[in-house]
């Protein structure tokens, strides 16, 4: 995560949004535009949406920071609120419900062996993905989660979060955010098991 | 006597296993199985190639510069409007 500032600095300019001052406010918004962007554009695949989602976030954080508690870290606080502006969107944009991630999870047999036993991939993952319609059918995948998943995937994975982080972002525990991000990498990982396991 | 593990507790707590979370003889029990268990062997490899493919695809390019201090621009303008409503 981007920690633009030490903790004696960040104090000092938490003391200073908390105050009110604009010049505070202005330096928070370019600093923390280019990661909240980031985040929100893979969060949401769309960069118009992006940005609305990054505005929202920050006209939040503009009415609600004399609320910012000291004990969490302000880079922390400014992602949950980036990631619920994101998902408030995709709440709204989506027109089906969501898939339940049960029907990707591995099944077993009474024994504990698998129903359908695991076989090697023929492929790496960058000769694969050299392929467009690859690419597109591992979008399409992580697309498909639900999003309480798909936002675990995206803050572990693919931002290199840690599981206290992401947790503290989501508003979860760390146990429920490693169960979710093992459940989203195994859905990912049963949805491309067909085209990989038969390409070549 | 050595802990014995099934597939079903191996692909379950893989999370585990990959974040060194496991204690000693539960680990060994893990490296034991992998051994031995050509289905959880793949399982484990294409858990981690599942991870890569989803890391390659979603790489974005670096936002730049001069496209930042736009967005940021816009978004001040906008926090500027709505703090005088």
């Amino acid at each position: 995560m981007t920690a633009t500032f030490g903790d004696a600095s960040e104090a000092a300019f938490v003391t200073r949004l908390r105050a009110g001052e604009p010049d505070a406010f202005e330096q928070l918004v370019r600093n923390y535009t280019p990661p909240l962007l980031r985040v929100a554009r893979r969060l949401l695949g769309n960069d118009d949406e992006a940005r609305d989602a990054l505005q929202d976030a920050f006209i939040s954080v503009f009415r609600s920071i004399r609320n910012f508690e000291a004990g969490s870290r302000l880079s922390t606080w400014l992602h949950r609120v980036v990631v619920n502006a994101a998902l408030m969107k995709l709440r709204t944009r989506r027109r089906h419900p969501e898939e339940e991630i049960e029907k990707y999870l591995p099944l077993f047999q009474e024994d504990g062996h698998q129903i359908v036993p695991s076989v090697e991939w023929m492929e790496s993952a960058e000769t694969a993905l050299q392929r467009k319609e690859m690419r597109q059918l591992v979008r399409t995948a992580i697309d498909r989660l639900p999003d309480t998943y798909r936002t675990v995937l995206l803050l572990r994975d693919i931002e290199e979060m840690n599981t206290e982080e992401t947790a503290e972002i989501l508003g979860i525990s760390t146990t429920a955010a490693k169960l979710r991000l093992h459940r989203a990498r195994q859905a990912l990982r049963s949805q491309l098991d067909p085209q990989m396991r038969g390409s070549r | 006597m050595m802990l014995e593990v099934n597939c079903r507790e191996v692909i379950t707590f893989l999370i585990d296993y990959l974040n060194d979370e496991l204690q000693p003889e539960r680990l060994a029990a893990f490296e034991e199985h992998f051994g031995e268990c050509d289905s959880c062997r793949a399982y484990l490899r294409s858990y981690r190639e599942a991870i890569r493919m989803a890391r390659q695809t979603l790489a974005v390019p670096p936002i730049q510069s001069a496209e930042s201090e736009q967005i940021a621009s816009a978004i001040l303008l906008a926090v500027r409007r709505e703090g005088k409503k």
